[in-house]
């Protein structure tokens, strides 16, 4: 399924930052990838479920969890998973487009 | 315990850097007991700060200050094309350091504006800007525009003691006084304490922001921006135009996505015209407790904000070239110097992994992503914790940040000191 | 210890506070400090650097009372790269890249002004909050001697005082306020204007009450030249006026000089306060005559010019509504910035043109007002940069001031009719170098209340310029206007700053650290009690963390009272 995906901050990616990029709770914080509650229902993802995140860029993994968000939009924290999905074309300016871009979102064949 | 508390603590961790902080002191352990008045963010920052002696690492492995330092210049002797990137998390007087040093060795220098609010500074250039420092807030605004931002996660206590709640000169009534307004393509926390919330689709904060612009100017709509109902953006013009005094703020909702600087640009337009009605102001949510004070020292010392390459002898300003993003993307840079930032764990896949075929020096007081990669890394001091040092606000003011823990470690200042000395030797 | 000796002998030395107009004579300065040649011993004599300044004319260090360098300035930088896409300079030998025509950047702006002979610089304006940051900048502006001036006239803690007839309150204020912020004059912009531009406003005469607190521009100016004097502020009360660059500024600017009372004051840029509406056609016209006129009868005040340079310049100053109205007027981009109680301000770019009707009438009106005003130990030479033009066209303003044959040429190129509404063409005074040497060093040190400074006298500091008199003007510049620009004292031979060679043939040589001055007058500590509950109450940052500690390079000045 096609989502646009956007990324930011959130209270435990900035909380994770300093507890240290290798914890767990780093990587748990920065790889939550929230979604609309219907469009989890209409893929059969519930909350917790392992999904496989695909841009033209690059792959990654992340736990989905429902959010208030419109429907076709996804959100991942700022960091390295939102970031193994970002280009790094700049337009010219110098700063890369991680908000906004198309990615595809489909539950994980593994489930662990 | 042996418990001394520090009132008027600087926190650095965002672009607020609120000088209020009380800081409970374990003198014994050198070690922060407490804090108070902090946000989530400042919090988690100063409660996970270890001030303890530590040692650098090469190539992953423990070695003296004095070997890294060797080490470390080596690396800037032998570079061709050295990318020294960061700055925000460093106080000025480091940021002055490092300067000179890219100026010395005719280095590319890039600060993590390129990728925060580079964008805001090119609409700045490009069309002015109407602003104010936060206490005007505080004293004047009764009305908040916050496009593309989420100060209650990003800048904790903006909304308390910067803009929605404080009673000022002005504003005695404090929030009962003020009309909060988001516009942000989901509902975040800011939308919820918001009295409007305009949702946006995703893409079309230009063509909103420039149908402002054009109902400002008397123009009427025939439908829809954005997914915004024409009487919704009518409204908001009104409401914008007869407020008292306005402060918008803005963030990565638009420096992020497709437009860039141009969406910024549009809301610095709209701001300025908003003056021919009304006073009104806007403030970028700059993101690093100093990433401010790196704009302006590179403008004091270069010229240019950010993106600016000295190879040639002189400064030359490149966004999109001399930018780090680009510089990595294209391999441009055959070394790195990474100053208080992650880039690792911050920039897209592409850039970061070829910061790892680069030698690259990192001054970090933790083990950040780009650490863990790094050539030499130096677990320096922090600023405003166990070294002092002068940092500039998101509204430009300058604010000194005074250690209250024993210095265990270098800082980044003394570490660029004498890695300029050694390298010029 | 032994002691260094620098000599710099044979010239012809303009030193107008001591008297001395072109007399051969040698300078000598030891430890950086100018000493009779009889102090000296044989051995120091023996072993002293020597300057051979035989045919060259030698002065003190040039003293810029009014520019804008160093703190809000570095916005103007920032606004403006194609400013620093103009004019470029490469790092050598030791010395730091830099780049800016009208905005330079801080080492190339203290090594431009070293090769000129300035060692001197005063920054015009900064707000209590800014001062920080102007010394940061300061600390990255080798070589020069720097003082700052502190913003008060649209300071709200004043205002709240001067509405409740407090008037002893706000001035221990002003003195606990230049302590804390190192500053070291009282500086006034368009008092009461931008306060009532944060309403949208601004003020227009002297005796209209503010929007928001129950006083009047007069008021303001009476109190803070008053307080200047009862502090004992070295420097008089520094004013930019009201209505600037309209043509009722000459009008006002003379209402206003009463307003001082009869204290000491000092008006800055008074091209840009100087004029009357043009009669024929409306717009600009000079209103030097009668400004001169009236000086006269003020010997309390003095004044510097602010001389329009044609070209490019960025406009940046705390009369905010002033600035607004550039924008709304010329299109040009706008940055304004409202800082909390503290006033406002604003940097337009801007483009000056001899073509131009109201252009050619303000460099008239500068120059009329050059001409005009008998005493040249009331005046000082500016260009209030970047405002009307950088600083290093100084050397354009000197040669049109010594050489009637070039003002005629340059009166000859400008528009018209504006030089016809003037009485420029008539004045055929030229300043001689003595004349030259008291605008540029004499008279502003004096005017500051710097002993030190603007003379070559024992006990003075050792910054001299040497000058070769076949050496002027013929440097190339970066400036699409450098066909019609002549030049003297462009290029200093030789750059002594606090007895050390600092520049030579107009390029700088070395980096050496200059001062800050800054004050510590006598304050009421129970003033302290009424500033923290202003902070608690309007500011939005805390009353602790605010005076400046830790200044390096800074030397206190005593107040006299």
């Amino acid at each position: 399924m096609k989502y646009r995906l956007i990324s930011g901050r959130t209270i435990d990616q900035a909380k994770g930052m300093h507890v240290g990029k290798r914890s767990d709770f780093y990587r748990t914080a920065v790889s939550t990838v929230e979604m609309n509650e219907q469009d989890m229902k209409d893929s059969a993802l519930r909350d917790g479920d392992l999904v496989r995140i695909a841009s033209p860029w690059g792959e990654a993994e992340g736990r989905a969890r429902s959010a208030d968000l419109p429907r076709g939009m996804a959100f991942i924290p700022m960091g390295p998973v939102a970031n193994a999905l970002s280009g790094t074309d700049t337009g010219g300016t110098g700063m890369p487009l991680f908000k906004g871009f198309t990615v595809e979102i489909d539950k994980h064949e593994r489930q662990n | 315990m042996n418990a001394k508390t520090e009132n008027n603590v600087v926190c650095t961790f965002c672009g607020c850097l609120c000088d209020d902080i009380s800081v409970d002191v374990d003198e014994r352990e050198n070690k922060i007991a407490g804090v108070r008045n902090a946000c989530a963010n400042g919090r988690a920052m100063l409660e996970n700060y270890d001030a303890g002696p530590r040692l650098p690492r090469h190539n992953g492995e423990e070695t003296s200050w004095d070997d890294a330092i060797t080490r470390a210049a080596g690396i800037i002797k032998k570079a061709k094309s050295l990318l020294i990137y960061g700055f925000s998390s460093s106080a000025s007087e480091a940021q002055r350091l490092a300067v000179a040093l890219g100026d010395k060795l005719g280095a590319t220098l890039d600060t993590t504006s390129s990728v925060c609010h580079g964008p805001s500074g090119l609409a700045m250039q490009a069309a002015g800007e109407s602003t104010c420092t936060l206490g005007e807030v505080k004293n004047r605004a009764d009305l908040l525009l916050f496009w593309g931002c989420n100060p209650v996660v990003s800048h904790g206590r903006h909304l308390s003691r910067y803009s929605l709640m404080p009673r000022g000169r002005y504003t005695v009534g404090g929030r009962a006084e003020r009309r909060m307004i988001v516009v942000d393509v989901r509902r975040t926390q800011s939308a919820r304490a918001s009295d409007l919330f305009l949702r946006v689709e995703q893409g079309t904060d230009f063509e909103i922001l420039h149908a402002l612009r054009y109902i400002l100017r008397g123009g009427k709509l025939r439908g829809p921006v954005g997914g915004v109902p024409e009487e919704a953006l009518s409204s908001l013009a009104g409401e914008l135009k007869s407020c008292r005094y306005g402060a918008a703020f803005m963030g990565m909702g638009l420096t992020m996505t497709e437009g860039r600087d141009m969406n910024a640009r549009e809301l610095f337009s709209l701001v300025t015209e908003l003056n021919e009605y009304t006073r009104f102001c806007v403030i970028p949510m700059r993101g690093h407790g100093n990433v401010t004070g790196a704009d302006q020292v590179f403008t004091w010392q270069t010229g240019f904000p950010f993106a600016v390459n000295l190879s040639r002898g002189y400064p030359r300003y490149g966004p999109g070239e001399y930018t780090a993003v680009d510089m990595l993307a294209n391999r441009e840079a055959d070394a790195a110097l990474i100053l208080s930032s992650d880039p690792g764990a911050h920039f897209p896949k592409g850039a970061a992994e070829y910061l790892k075929k680069i030698p690259t020096i990192v001054l970090d007081p933790e083990r950040s992503v780009s650490a863990e990669s790094a050539a030499v890394w130096f677990p320096v001091a922090k600023y405003g914790v166990d070294c002092s040092g002068t940092a500039y606000r998101m509204d430009a003011i300058p604010v000194y940040a005074r250690a209250f823990l024993r210095a265990c470690r270098m800082s980044d200042e003394e570490v660029l000191t004498r890695v300029v000395a050694e390298a010029a030797s | 210890m032994k002691s260094r000796v620098l000599g710099v002998t044979g010239g012809a030395v303009y030193d107008p506070k001591n008297g001395v107009d072109g007399e051969t004579r040698d300078v000598w300065i030891r430890d950086g400090v100018v000493v009779a040649a009889g102090e000296l011993t044989r051995g120091e004599l023996e072993g002293a650097e020597v300057i051979d300044a035989r045919g060259c004319w030698v002065m003190p260090g040039g003293v810029d009372i009014h520019a804008h360098v160093a703190g809000k300035a570095n916005t103007g930088r920032k606004l403006c790269p194609a400013d620093h896409r103009a004019r470029t300079l490469s790092r050598a030998g030791g010395l730091r890249s830099g780049s800016g025509f009208t905005t330079p950047t801080t080492h190339m702006t203290a090594y431009l002004y070293a090769q000129m002979g300035y060692t001197t610089v005063v920054e015009a304006a900064s707000s209590p909050l800014g001062a920080r940051h102007a010394h940061e900048e300061f600390g990255d502006m080798p070589i020069l001697d720097k003082a700052m001036l502190v913003l008060f006239g649209n300071n709200e803690f004043i205002l709240d005082c001067l509405a409740r007839k407090e008037r002893e309150t706000a001035r221990h204020y002003v003195a606990w306020m230049l302590e804390a912020t190192g500053g070291y004059g009282v500086k006034a912009v368009n008092p009461g204007g931008a306060d009532d531009w944060k309403w949208g406003g601004n003020v227009h005469g002297l005796d209209d009450t503010l929007r928001a607190f129950d006083t009047t521009p007069r008021e303001i100016i009476a109190f803070l030249a008053e307080t200047a004097d009862a502090l004992g502020t070295p420097h008089p009360l520094h004013l930019h006026g009201l209505n600037l660059g309209l043509p009722e500024s000459g009008a006002t600017t003379i209402a206003l000089m009463d307003a001082f009372e009869g204290h000491r004051g000092h008006l800055c840029h008074l091209q840009f306060l100087g004029y009357r509406k043009a009669e024929k056609g409306g717009g600009l016209a000079s209103d030097a005559p009668a400004l001169a006129e009236a000086l006269k009868k003020h010997p309390n005040l003095s004044a510097d010019i602010g001389q329009i340079i044609f070209g490019n310049a960025t406009t940046m100053t705390a009369d905010a509504p002033l600035e607004y109205r550039l924008h709304r007027l010329t299109n040009r981009k706008w940055c304004g910035t409202d800082m909390e109680n503290e006033g406002s301000s604003g940097v337009v770019p801007i483009e000056y043109s001899r073509r131009s009707r109201d252009g050619a009438a303000q460099w008239i009106t500068g120059m009329e007002l050059f001409l005009l005003i008998d005493d040249p130990w009331r005046v000082c030479l500016s260009t209030d940069h970047p405002n009307a033009g950088p600083f290093f066209c100084y050397p354009q303003v000197i040669k049109l001031l010594t050489d009637r044959a070039y003002r005629s040429e340059m009166v000859a190129s400008l528009n018209a009719a504006a030089v016809r509404e003037s009485v420029l063409s008539g004045l055929s005074r030229e300043y001689s170098l003595y004349e030259i040497a008291v605008v540029t060093r004499a008279a502003p040190a004096k005017i500051l209340g710097l002993t030190k400074k603007g003379h070559l006298g024992a006990g003075a500091d050792g910054d001299v310029a040497v000058y070769n008199p076949s050496r002027q003007g013929t440097r190339s510049c970066a400036c699409s206007n450098r066909a019609r620009c002549a030049r003297l004292l462009d290029v200093a031979a030789w750059t002594v700053k606090g007895g050390e060679i600092v520049a030579k043939d107009g390029e700088c040589a070395k980096e050496t650290r200059g001062e800050t001055f800054t004050l510590a007058p006598a304050y009421d500590a129970s003033v302290e009690g009424r500033i923290r509950d202003f902070f608690a109450d309007y500011y939005s940052l805390t009353y602790d963390n605010f005076p400046i500690r830790e200044l390096r390079g800074k030397k206190v000045i005593s107040c006299e009272n």
